[in-house]
């Protein structure tokens, strides 16, 4: 697939695919930390530590890159877990600026660790990933998020997410399941950042800023942080976005930035709006008709609501 | 007749909390809202002040279509609002609280009168002047949050349930005092779940179910009725 | 001992800077729930409209009395606050106005999108390089019993506390302060009592502007530099102090923000000046694990 782009597309457009489709795996990470109600503001952290994780084991250790992948998404996922426990008492607005401090606080970390390159940058990492690598997983990352929509753990993140108190007195093990899904979406990070890494092959402390955190929770709520579809849509809009707007160099920031802020005030919810799940999209039903022949099952009813 | 609300819709989304309400405050009344928790009374309060706008339906005061405006306008055209659970500012003081009320009318040097008037009807709250109204008791706070709406010098009050969580001997005193601001001339609607000491002091009273206006009397009419005596008066 | 007071000194007249522009985007928050990521890019205006200001009209060069001085200093601290000002009333009207009260992030970002406008509108018109902003003031160093105080320095404190006692004065003596109070407590209800909450809404966001206009023109001149980026690192520092003082006194934000600044100065001048920037979110870190509602207490979110 790669060798067919290559040949077909400008190779400035196959880099531009290929940077949306790893910021598209990052954010769905986003899409499964923030489901139980956190805010995670330390998102390019936990991706950048999954990547110097996975970078380390690659080019130091000669590790597998598949196995290094692995381990960068484990490093992601146990510390998100760890996150999220220390988090867990502190109410939301809060939990959220301790990821943003947390975040910092790596960065200056990781600028001082002269192992994984100080300030320069962890360089000499193989160039492993490739269109190849990036759009299955990415697929199979936003499968797995449409999975766990309709799975228990999904409605019981969405329920803490929409009331916690709620959520307990039905029996929903609250502190569990938002420290689960924390650490799943953080995994996902560490995942997204490993492949991130082995396309750009250096990998900074500055890209785990809270600038780069940032990104992402606009690439999740831009797109709508309601469903799955959304922060894939999110982030490889908003990254191409400023490539197609390549007039200057200065120009094209200013109005990807009115762009950003227009769309967002006029559609208020995201670009991709909640589709209640008790009902089907019209055009899925649709589908499903021409293929089984069957009429959908009665929907629950309209709800909305929500922000 | 002072307030007159027609046909007034008021939805939260989907949900529609009140459905095409008719209801009417004459000169120099108390007229009430009877219903349980959920009826929509709060809705019907909150449309009249211009805190959530109506899908549908008027809202005229003295001829005024009052409907469209936003808070501070209905507040300047004469009508205050003693809301649901007290809510006075905690962070001010007493005094502070009272200022806030006629903010929007102000006259400067009535305004100092209308303090000491106020105080005067609330010599708790003179005493409490510097206090934060955040440590006033639950019967203080609603001293002073009506005292504040008084502030304004209102021809209409709004009352949102105002006996709520109060201790019956306060409750009492309460609806004593919705009769003297009545003897001052100025018109009470109150939107109240204790049918027995509201049907004590208004005039007329409606009865709110579901959004819907149910039934409506003078108060005589209503305490007689079998069903409100059943379900709002306990038999 | 000198050194200690020294630093001490130099990390004040910082911090009160930080100070001014944390107190601006507390002052917005507390009032509308607004996390105006804009904020420290208006502070970045306020430095540039001081380059604009000094190199066009030509006025650098510091050869003059320091009447002359003072007065140059107070007129460009005037035309940048205007400037930011403006600035703010349009940022209100046209982004935080139709994205506040909706979900947190809804405002955030919408913000974020005008501060990616005017970080490269800066660089598109003055370049990604700092610019040097030269000082109006005469350079004199007044030494008190040992501790050496700058001009500039002298000149960025007393701006910033002036417009911090001015703030404070508003807030709790004046009738429109008392209404913001009110709105940021209540919003409903003080609409009831009159108050137009849209007016106090503009009324907060120009004057959060305008002080971080005036920080921004301090900070240049202070550092005679204006850089496209001056506001990312300052402006997420003040944030922080923000965030650790609580939003229920506007003195515990003033106390903070000194705070931050000494804390840095002392950092620096004994440990190491690679940590001065970690030195805000140590703090963070530190206080909202043992207080998560701040220092001195929050308002519910």
């Amino acid at each position: 697939m790669s060798s067919f782009l290559s040949a077909h597309l400008p190779a400035f457009w196959v880099v531009t695919l290929i940077t949306a489709g790893l910021n598209a795996i990052i954010t769905m990470g986003l899409y499964f930390s923030n489901s139980a109600g956190a805010l995670s503001a330390c998102h390019a952290a936990l991706a950048g530590m999954g990547a110097y994780v996975a970078a380390v084991l690659t080019t130091n250790f000669d590790w597998p890159f598949p196995v290094a992948l692995l381990a960068g998404a484990v490093t992601g996922f146990a510390i998100g877990m760890l996150l999220a426990l220390v988090t867990l008492r502190m109410n939301e607005l809060v939990a959220g600026l301790t990821t943003l401090a947390f975040g910092e606080t790596i960065v200056i970390i990781a600028f001082n660790l002269d192992y994984i390159g100080g300030a320069n940058g962890f360089i000499g990492i193989p160039l492993q990933t490739t269109f190849d690598a990036v759009y299955p997983l990415l697929v199979l990352v936003v499968f797995a998020a449409w999975r766990f929509d309709r799975s228990r753990l999904g409605y019981a993140a969405r329920a803490c997410r929409d009331n916690a108190y709620a959520a307990a007195a039905m029996g929903i093990n609250v502190p569990w399941v938002k420290t689960l899904v924390f650490a799943l979406g953080s995994g996902i990070a560490g995942l997204g950042g490993g492949l991130r890494a082995h396309y750009v092959l250096v990998q900074n402390p500055d890209d785990m800023g809270f600038f780069f955190s940032i990104n992402y929770l606009i690439f999740w709520v831009f797109g709508g942080s309601y469903t799955c579809w959304g922060p894939v849509f999110g982030a490889m809009f908003l990254t191409i976005l400023p490539e197609l707007l390549r007039f200057s160099l200065y120009d094209r920031f200013i109005i990807y930035g009115v762009i950003l802020t227009a769309i967002v005030i006029v559609r208020l919810q995201g670009v991709i709006t909640r589709v209640p799940l008790g009902r089907q999209p019209a055009f899925v039903a649709w589908l499903s008709r021409l293929w089984r022949r069957r009429v959908p099952a009665a929907s629950l009813g309209q709800s909305q609501g929500g922000r | 007749m002072l307030l007159q609300v027609s046909g007034l819709e008021v939805a939260y989304g989907p949900v529609r909390a009140v459905r095409g309400v008719d209801l009417e405050v004459h000169q120099g009344e108390i007229r009430a809202i009877l219903g349980a928790n959920g009826a929509g009374k709060s809705s019907i309060i909150r449309a009249i002040m211009g805190l959530v706008k109506p899908r549908g339906g008027t809202v005229a005061f003295g001829g005024q279509a009052l409907h469209k405006l936003l808070p501070h306008k209905v507040n300047e055209w004469g009508i205050a609002w003693v809301p649901e659970g007290r809510q006075v500012f905690s962070t001010l003081t007493v005094q502070e609280n009272l200022l806030m009320g006629a903010f929007g009318r102000r006259h400067g040097e009535t305004m100092h009168a209308r303090q000491e008037q106020i105080m005067d009807m609330f010599p708790t709250l003179r005493e409490r002047r510097t206090q934060m109204a955040g440590s006033l008791s639950g019967g203080e706070q609603q001293m002073l949050a009506i005292g504040r709406a008084l502030m304004s010098n209102p021809r209409l009050l709004l009352m949102d349930e105002p006996s709520l969580g109060l201790a019956p001997k306060v409750v009492r005193s309460l609806f004593d005092l919705a009769q003297e601001i009545r003897a001052r001339g100025i018109s009470i609607l109150m939107a109240e779940q204790n049918a027995r000491q509201a049907l004590r002091v208004a005039d007329f009273a409606y009865l709110l179910e579901v959004g819907e206006i149910r039934g409506g009397g003078s108060a005589r009419e209503m305490e007689a009725s079998e069903k409100i005596r059943r379900v709002y008066l306990g038999g | 001992m000198e050194q200690f007071i020294q630093q001490l000194v130099n990390g004040i007249m910082v911090g009160s800077t930080y100070a001014v522009v944390a107190l601006g985007f507390g002052l917005v928050f507390s009032v509308m729930r607004v996390v105006n990521l804009a904020h420290p890019e208006i502070f970045m205006i306020g430095a540039y409209v001081a380059f604009v200001v000094i190199t066009g009209l030509h006025v650098q060069g510091q050869g003059r009395g320091v009447l002359v001085g003072v007065a140059l200093f107070l007129a460009v601290l005037l035309v940048a606050m205007l400037t930011t000002g403006l600035v703010g009333l349009v940022l209100e009207r046209l982004v935080i106005r139709p994205t506040r009260g909706t979900y947190i992030l809804t405002p955030f970002i919408a913000t974020a999108g005008v501060s990616i406008v005017l970080q490269n509108s800066a660089q598109r018109l003055f370049g990604p390089d700092p610019v040097r902003v030269p000082s109006v003031i005469p350079p004199h160093t007044f030494t008190f019993s040992g501790v050496r105080v700058t001009s500039m320095q002298l000149a960025t404190f007393l701006t910033a506390g002036v417009i911090m006692l001015a703030l404070r004065y508003y807030v709790h003596n004046t009738r429109w302060g008392r209404a913001t109070r009110a709105v940021a407590e209540k919003p409903d209800v003080a609409a009831a009592c009159g108050v137009n909450v849209n007016l106090v809404s503009q009324l907060t966001v120009s004057i959060a502007s305008i002080m971080a206009g005036a920080a921004g023109v301090a900070l240049g001149l202070l550092y005679t530099s204006a850089a496209p980026f001056m506001g990312l690192l300052f402006g997420l520092k003040s944030f922080i102090c923000m965030l650790v003082a609580g939003n229920r006194h506007i003195e515990a934000i003033m106390a903070v923000g000194l705070l931050l600044g000494v804390v840095e100065a002392i950092v620096t001048g004994y440990i190491s000046s690679n940590l001065r920037d970690a030195v805000a979110f140590a703090l963070l870190l530190a206080v909202l694990f043992f207080r998560p509602q701040g220092l001195f207490g929050s308002y519910e979110v």
